[in-house]
């Protein structure tokens, strides 16, 4: 049997839905006239099927895959063919790094995302005539389940600003939730480089003017007074502030699923133009992200220990100077500010991001056909 | 007329912006002879590269959506022969390739695949000097090391050998296309003439007749050792503060090729000699498989052999500090005067706004636009003056809908 007799029978093996590694396979097939596809395209539909069984589509769509941006060549088989002395060396694809594996599995779910239709989405509820007018800021998750919660009740929030309504959380979670809002359409580098550069600049509204809560909270005061703006710790105390009902906002997705949507959007950079790609990432990735995170445990970003002190101290400055403002405040006391001790801080490891994927690519496959 | 298609994929560092600019420059004149070079800006093919190759490169890629498929349908559509070039091409993996080779009508139209080439000694401190002028900021050194890792497992390195290894490339695009068709344009040894290199182009795109502008300002020049550390450290502390966009005109146009690549008398970047002996042996090993494929060489295969004895090496990590200073006080003067270009230009739109603000105010002056004004805020603080208000805005925005 040649190497390549084995490296064909390998391929039809997974092609079949099979999760033998490489080097333990000892099967044999037809050689080919095409080229084999990559090491990295073969073990990750290694990895897929090990899953769940693979849809032929993404069989297809996997084998066929060109991968984004920059990183290793497709790599060849080890022991198929003598190395001819160019090109990169074979491999072991079972050694290969999740981030090669994880770039070729970005590029598929990219393409998944743009040949998907965008889902419908429901009618806006007209708005009440008579509703209290009224503005949003603070946390841009909590933030955004609150303006959904209202708008649907036909209370969305604009006019003149009546109110002000600041969402707030604990200052690990706000950082987080700032990092994570732009993360999940890809304009934003990895957790940790943002912290450093938060940490660095001067004032955080440089790096991020969400990030500085203070800075906006008193940017409104100097505009509609400081009775006016309303510091909201519970996201169920926002709606009787409007005249509407409120509730906590839907589970976050995980440190390794935002890692995997900032991927994901860099790879359509290339492919869609801007308010596109942030439709796709909004409306049809980050589904696949929050199916891809059901029931795995992952945890959201966390401060790290390097950063433990200076957060702290961030949101000590925050409390101390929202009270001395002297904001109404509503759903608890502000010491809810402060970070909870014992939070995660370790960030998402390649095979976290990669699971995820594996998953994410599940999910978003065509559902018809089951494995050639 | 035959449809044909050149396809130049690189390598970088071979003269290639001199020659896409001249394509670009002169595609009129070439557009009369029955050849279209196909680009609406001097880096419409760059553009359609990274979208072919789904390539991140510092914000441009937004630019790039859709260039690819433009290209290649205006290829379709010109009857004649179509030049496409960019050394980015090189790194295309075989998908990439093989969707690039159906969209340009291969097999059905003539392809031609033209790669042009240099000594490797010579590719190597230049791919480093590329790097830092992409705002990297490892020494050469640890280029030096990361180029020869057997494994190839850091992004520099794959990159490296994925635009610079002449016999893989040529496997990767070639392998459906007849060595006949694919075309090897060595670049000469220094001291041969300074036009003999375009002439081994314009020979392989078909163009040697035509009368082209050859006097272009676009190229991609090198810079000294000591140039190149300067241009490290400055990365080293302005990566994180100046943006993809504001270092492409400031730091890279401005300081890299329009001041301190003008400075002479500097030592040249070169390789150690143990990097030169195993570089030269490598380059013996390709040149060895380049001529037994049967490809059309443009020039002499020796010409990708490195000269026996290794070039003077002069260390950039170890730099004399005083070239580097007098370096450093140039790109300060370069940076000072287009300060002063930005004030000029600040102090005559300065100029040109007050006199539109002193036009404002005078409209505002107008006794009917106070009265005007006066009533809406009148109407606007009570509660039915703010129901009139907005029956008027409404009747006024649907009157402007219907006319």
């Amino acid at each position: 049997m040649t190497g390549e007799a084995r490296a064909w029978g390998w391929v039809a093996h997974l092609s079949g839905g099979g999760t033998c590694p490489w080097r333990e396979w000892s099967g044999a097939a037809a050689v080919r006239e095409a080229p084999l596809p990559g090491a990295q395209h073969l073990e990750l539909l290694r990895r897929l099927n090990a899953a769940r069984t693979t849809p032929a589509a993404l069989v297809d769509l996997v084998l066929a895959a060109s991968p984004p941006g920059r990183g290793q060549p497709q790599l060849d088989l080890v022991g198929v063919s003598e190395h001819p002395g160019f090109g990169a060396p074979p491999v072991d694809p079972s050694q290969l790094p999740a981030e090669e594996l994880v770039r070729l599995g970005t590029g598929v779910l990219a393409e998944l995302a743009v040949a998907a239709p965008l889902p419908a989405v429901a009618d806006p509820v007209r708005p009440r005539r008579w509703r209290s007018t009224y503005r949003l800021t603070g946390n841009p998750y909590v933030a955004a389940a609150v303006r959904r919660d209202l708008a649907a009740q036909g209370r969305p929030p604009g006019g003149a600003p009546g109110k002000v309504l600041v969402l707030l959380t604990d200052h690990d979670t706000h950082l987080a939730d700032v990092w994570s809002a732009r993360a999940g359409v890809g304009t934003v580098r990895a957790w940790e480089a943002w912290l450093d550069r938060l940490a660095d600049a001067d004032a955080p509204g440089e790096v991020a003017p969400r990030a500085d809560v203070l800075a906006r909270v008193r940017g409104w005061a100097s505009r509609v007074g400081v009775e006016r703006v309303h510091l909201v710790l519970d996201p169920a105390a926002a709606g009787p502030l409007v005249g509407g009902t409120t509730t906590a906002p839907p589970g976050r997705l995980s440190h390794a699923a935002l890692e995997l949507a900032r991927h994901t959007a860099n790879t359509l950079r290339v492919s869609v133009d801007g308010p596109r790609r942030d439709l796709l990432m909004r409306r049809v990735v980050h589904g696949w992200l929050r199916e891809a995170d059901r029931g795995a445990g992952l945890p959201a970003p966390g401060v790290p220990a390097r950063h433990r002190e200076w957060v702290d101290a961030e949101a000590r400055r925050l409390r101390d100077a929202l009270l001395a403002d002297g904001y109404p405040v509503h759903g608890g006391t502000l010491d809810r500010l402060l970070p909870a001790r014992g939070g995660r801080t370790s960030g998402p490891g390649p095979d976290d991001v990669l699971g995820v994927l594996v998953r994410a690519l599940h999910t978003a496959a065509p559902p018809t056909g089951g494995t050639t | 007329m035959t449809k044909r298609v050149i396809l130049h994929v690189g390598t970088p560092k071979t003269g290639t912006s001199y020659v896409q600019d001249v394509l670009y420059r002169n595609r009129g004149v070439l557009a009369t002879h029955g050849i279209l070079y196909p680009a609406t800006r001097f880096d419409g093919q760059f553009l359609a590269a990274l979208d072919l190759m789904r390539l991140p490169w510092g914000g441009l890629e937004s630019e790039a959506v859709g260039a690819w498929a433009k290209l290649a349908e205006q290829v379709r559509r010109w009857p004649g022969t179509s030049i496409i070039s960019h050394e980015v091409f090189a790194f295309a993996s075989r998908p990439s390739i093989e969707q690039a080779l159906a969209d340009l009508g291969h097999p059905d139209t003539e392809v031609h695949l033209v790669l042009s080439a240099r000594d490797l000694v010579r590719q190597i401190p230049a791919e480093w000097q590329e790097n830092v002028k992409h705002r990297r900021t490892f020494s050469y050194g640890r280029f030096l090391t990361m180029i020869q890792d057997p494994a190839r497992a850091t992004k520099v390195a794959s990159w490296f050998w994925g635009v610079q290894e002449l016999p893989d490339i040529l496997d990767r695009w070639g392998g459906s296309i007849p060595p006949e068709r694919i075309h090897v344009v060595t670049v000469p040894k220094p001291g041969a003439p300074p036009t003999l290199l375009w002439e081994r182009f314009a020979a392989t795109f078909g163009v040697a007749g035509l009368s082209l502008d050859l006097d272009v300002e676009r190229a991609n020049p090198s810079l000294g050792a000591a140039e190149t550390t300067l241009l490290r450290r400055i990365n080293r502390r302005i990566n994180d503060v100046v943006t993809p966009e504001h270092y492409r005109p400031l730091v890279r146009e401005l300081l890299a090729h329009q001041t301190l690549s003008q400075r002479r008398g500097s030592p040249r970047l070169s390789v150690p000699a143990d990097v030169h002996a195993w570089a030269a042996e490598l380059s013996s090993a390709w040149v060895a498989r380049l001529s037994e494929r049967g490809y059309d060489v443009v020039g002499d295969l020796d010409d990708l052999l490195p000269d026996a004895e290794p070039p003077a090496f002069f260390d950039p990590d170890k730099p004399r500090e005083r070239v580097v200073s007098e370096a450093a006080v140039d790109a300060i003067s370069a940076l000072l005067q287009e300060n002063v270009r930005l004030r000029e230009i600040e102090a005559h739109l300065h100029g040109k706004l007050q006199d539109t603000e002193a036009t404002l105010r005078r409209s505002y002056l107008r006794p009917s636009y106070r009265f005007r004004e006066k009533a809406v805020a009148r109407l606007d603080s009570s509660l039915v003056g703010k129901g009139l208000m907005a029956t008027y805005r409404r009747a006024r925005s649907r009157s402007s809908r219907s006319a």
